[in-house]
């Protein structure tokens, strides 16, 4: 109980609670702002914790982080624009809600599920940090080949009705994520003679192009019928609450939600939005309604949203366990604690003890910040609803735009969004669900880099990809996947469309 | 209702021209005089940004103006460099162009820069490398590596950069057997190969955890001379094996930066460089902070540039 | 045809097409193969195999559809008939360019100017002429594109419904 002690004292400490409170506010407002994302406003927030002491800024950080990802829903579900990546999954039900009046109702769920999702992995990982890292070490190559192959599955999930044009998309998605230099020999492909693509495409700039920029268009479209304002009004007082109805509901989802996010967190290279999109899978596979799904499900709101904050909470896990960052975000961590001459790993249990409870502290208590500030800020950020839409629209453009170009500085990246913009309209014309293609993105580095090496490795033997306990159970998972997904479909459409 | 139409519609022409006023260029005056970007090449918080991090934090006391570090990661290091290139050579833009992205890559690539697009200004760090293996791996030393390969092991050493890639094959001449080399995106990444005894042995550099924790072990430094924290590791050379990694970091101004502006420049980073602040920040995450002039590390680059053109012949790797 | 004239259809073809010009063209060129194990060429070909399958599968059902609609609409007038038209490639073009292009134009150019404007801002240091520009110009053309650009949309839908 020593550790509860330490992790109190460091949080009673007045500077660290205001540096925390400032971290997850400011990252709740940067993250809800379409354009910026939740490592932007750490990015943004680095400078100044120079200054600071160690376990200040680094709660100051972790905090802008969980405030951001929960941001990035808010952005999303009201305006159809995710701020972060990781609210991708939330957007399509998210929306859905709001454009029924339901978009307080959406926002708490979100808030909710994230506070718990996070907090479950918070608790995971102050239990047992170290062990649990060692375990993330037993995925190799042919581990995470095949996790990825598992996970393509989910295209099957977020296709909705058309299987071939969510595979479409997915394949798209895969290919402009080959786009940049080959990850074994560093050489050019698919760059067409220009330096510009060495990079690759950035996550950051397709997803703002593809979503929010595309939306724009898509609502330039839709006839000025009536009222002008954004999202019509809650009509019920359920509307804007939670009900016991609603918390039945989301018990499951949550449970599934955090469960799996912080098995995604704590293998390093997974990332949060793997984690959203794979709990508000298991979301639907749970549900008694799946047809719900893409129109406004609550239990898709809360396996997406406790999915991708899990997912935060855990990744630390590798990063103090192993000194491995498990994403870009933890990458920026392990910079801050290296400015303070701290390193990340194994050691820093025994030789910087207070810098590690106090953040175990900081995260606990950043998950009940989050709540407050949360519940204080939606009916704020609701008003947004009631602007009319030829205001919020073009705002929406300007800053999705100022977004892309702040990713790198970089005026290619405006251009990359602007094409997806076009691509994401077309998509929308033609019944094709632009998720699909972010799945494909994310996953192509870590089916392709890690494929090669397993065979680079094997020296070219391909039955070790099926030598390894871990990878086989993950083999069964992808079938089982597989066979209920066609079991699923199957019963869908004899049931009448 | 017609008023605030009016009222706006004025303000909106108000405005755009104020814009379009406003829009004239800034003259030149006292060198500096106002605050100089940085663009680092790697991605925020890893070693070669968090080290100029820590350099742009020094020499902001002998510049006496801010510097504001700008990110633009890609391209294995050459994004920053191409960005580099082509901005205004006025002073008041500098960016890391380290060893790798102007040495091996156009070798490799089409890069939209050439060396002489550049005015060297400081070599401000060291790269420093090892060769690890797992703590339960019974290898001790690189012969007997050599000879688990020699007798029929399939040995393999995880990557990150070509660099590290012409090391390998030197040491495979050297031997006459074949460590077979396994790329990985980044260092962290490499650890995790070797933790999960993925690998055999990977490279390593001196801010790993678990080399200090104890679970990797250090079977020689790959650099001309052994590891300041950890003398007792013989280098490759003194292993029988005459090859080693040099890697620096350095800073350049574009070509076509007025003279005068380079010298104050140089002046201004080779201080911080030398600044004891800096050094012990740096030497503390394991790294080695060191300094050398513009001229010396131009020199370098030219030097490198041609010797790797012929390894990387040899490799297959040449852009066609 | 204009009921061939199907705007799904054409993008399948279209698809197909890219997948034709990536497998022939591009990939010989871009898949690096120098000093290589040979399978750098296996995952970008295999997803354009697979692209080029699932256009060609798209493009089928779409065809059976529009040959469907085709048949019926010989049997059912003016509705279906109206409905095809509208989804005729001259609709869609037209409705991008006058809803779509022209205000998507405008922020373009307001967004572009924003971030020169932006860029700007970072080197003023003029504090009057800093917080003219950082004020007025950003809310200025905002309501200038709002109110000019936006209402034309009631206009445009009322045209084409009467087609």
């Amino acid at each position: 109980m020593e550790v509860l002690q330490l992790a109190v004292s460091a949080i009673a400490d007045p500077v660290n609670l205001i540096y925390l409170v400032i971290g997850v506010a400011a990252g709740i407002v940067l993250g809800a702002i379409p354009g910026l994302s939740a490592s932007m406003a750490i990015a943004m927030i680095i400078p100044f914790t120079f200054m600071l002491p160690p376990v200040a800024s680094l709660i100051m950080m972790t905090g802008a982080y969980k405030g951001g990802i929960f941001g990035g829903s808010i952005a999303a579900i009201l305006v159809k624009a995710p701020g972060t990546a990781a609210a991708v999954a939330t957007v399509e039900d998210g929306h859905a809600l709001a454009r029924q009046g339901k978009g307080r109702k959406a926002l708490k769920i979100s808030l909710f599920a994230s506070a718990i999702g996070d907090t479950f992995s918070d608790i995971i990982l102050i239990l047992s940090a170290a062990q649990l890292a060692r375990i993330a070490l037993q995925f190799g190559p042919v581990e995470f080949t095949v996790i990825a192959i598992a996970a393509l599955t989910l295209v099957a999930s977020l296709s909705g009705k058309s299987l071939v044009k969510g595979l479409i998309g997915a394949s798209i998605g895969l290919l402009v994520a080959m786009i940049g230099l080959d990850p074994i020999s560093g050489l050019p492909r698919l760059t067409f003679g220009s330096s510009d693509f060495y990079g690759g495409i950035g996550l950051i700039p397709m997803l703002i192009g593809l979503l929010p920029m595309a939306e724009v268009l898509i609502r330039l479209e839709q006839p000025v019928t009536g009222s002008k304002v954004f999202l019509p009004p809650p009509r019920t007082r359920d509307d804007t609450r939670v009900t016991a109805g609603d918390w039945r509901r989301m018990r499951k989802p949550i449970a599934a939600g955090s469960v799996i996010g912080t098995i995604i967190g704590i293998i390093p290279g997974m990332g949060p939005l793997l984690g959203a999109l794979l709990g508000y899978d298991a979301a639907k596979r749970l549900s008694k309604k799946p047809e719900e799904f893409g129109k406004g499900s609550v239990e898709g709101v809360a396996g997406a949203e406790s999915g991708n904050n899990a997912v935060s909470g855990a990744n630390l896990i590798p990063l103090l366990g192993l000194g491995i960052p498990g994403d870009s975000e933890a990458v920026i961590l392990i910079g801050a604690f290296m400015i303070h001459g701290l390193t990340p790993g194994p050691l820093i249990f025994t030789e910087n003890p207070e810098v590690v409870y106090g953040l175990y502290g900081g995260l606990i208590v950043a998950n009940m910040l989050l709540v407050v500030f949360g519940l204080l800020l939606i009916p704020v950020f609701t008003r947004v609803s009631t602007v009319p839409t030829s205001i919020i629209l073009p705002v929406v453009m300007i800053l999705a735009t100022m977004g892309a170009y702040n990713f790198q500085q970089s005026f290619f990246d405006v251009w990359v969004a602007f094409a997806f913009c076009l691509i994401g309209y077309t998509m929308h014309k033609v019944g094709a669900p632009r998720s699909t293609v972010m799945i494909g993105f994310i996953l192509l580095p870590i089916l392709e880099d890690n494929f090669r090496r397993a065979v680079l490795i094997s020296g070219g033997d391909w039955s070790v990809f099926f030598e390894s306990t871990i990878g086989n159970v993950l083999w069964f998972i992808a079938l089982a996947a597989v066979c209920a997904s066609i079991i699923g479909y199957r019963r869908h459409l004899r049931s009448g469309q | 209702m017609f008023r605030r139409r009016t009222l706006i519609h004025a303000f909106s022409a108000l405005a755009v021209c104020a814009a379009a006023v406003s829009a004239r260029p800034v003259l030149a005056q006292e060198f500096p005089d106002r605050e100089v970007t940085l663009i680092v090449n790697y991605g925020a918080g890893g070693t070669t940004d968090t080290a100029t991090r820590i350099l742009a934090q020094t020499a902001e006391d002998y510049l006496e103006q801010p510097i504001a570090v700008v990110n633009r990661a890609g391209g294995a290091g050459t994004a920053g460099p191409s960005l580099l290139a082509q901005s205004t050579p006025d002073g008041y833009t500098v960016g890391v162009t380290s060893l790798s992205p102007l040495t091996v890559a156009p070798h490799t690539m089409d890069v939209p820069f050439e060396i002489d697009d550049f005015s060297f200004v400081v070599g401000y760090l060291r790269y420093v490398y090892g060769i690890a293996v797992n703590a339960n791996s019974p290898y001790e030393t690189i012969d007997d590596l050599v000879a688990a390969a020699r007798e029929g092991e399939r040995v393999t050493i995880a990557v990150t950069s070509t660099d590290e890639r012409i090391l390998v094959e030197n040491l495979n001449s050297l031997s006459g057997v074949e460590f077979v080399a396994i790329p990985y995106q980044s260092g962290s990444e490499r650890e995790v190969a070797l933790l999960g005894d993925f690998v055999t042995m990977s490279i390593i550099g001196p801010g790993s955890a678990n080399l200090q924790s104890g679970d990797l072990r250090l079977v020689a430094a790959a650099g001309p001379r052994r590891w300041s924290q950890r003398q007792d590791v013989p280098t490759l050379i003194e292993q029988g094996y005459d090859t080693a990694i040099e890697s620096w970091a350095g800073l350049s101004a574009p070509a076509g930066t007025p003279d005068d502006v380079v010298e104050a420049l140089r002046e201004v980073f080779y201080q911080a460089a030398q600044d004891p602040a800096y050094a012990d920040q740096v030497n503390g995450l394991g790294l080695d902070a060191a300094a050398m002039s513009g001229e010396e590390y131009g020199e370098m680059v030219r030097n490198r540039y041609a010797s790797n053109g012929e390894w990387i012949e040899r490799l297959g790797l040449a852009a066609n | 045809m204009r009921r061939f004239m199907d705007f799904q259809l054409c993008l399948a073809l279209g698809l197909l097409g890219f997948c034709g010009f990536l497998f022939f063209w591009a990939f010989p060129r871009y898949i690096p193969t120098r000093g290589g194990d040979g399978l750098e060429a296996m995952l970008p070909n295999g997803v354009v195999a697979f692209l080029t399958v699932l256009s060609a599968v798209y493009a089928v059902s779409r065809l059976r559809t529009v040959l469907s609609m085709a048949g019926a609409a010989r049997a059912a007038p003016s509705d279906d008939d109206r409905r095809q038209r509208r989804r005729s490639a001259a609709f869609l073009i037209g409705s991008l360019v006058y809803a779509g292009l022209l205000p998507v134009f405008g922020y373009v150019l307001s967004s572009v100017l924003l971030i020169s404007w932006f860029l700007f801002l970072m080197n003023e240091r003029h504090p009057l002429v800093f917080l003219l520009v950082a004020v007025l110009p950003p809310f200025a053309l905002n309501f200038l594109l709002a109110r000019v650009l936006l209402v034309r949309f009631t206009a445009l839908d009322n045209f084409f419904a009467g087609l």
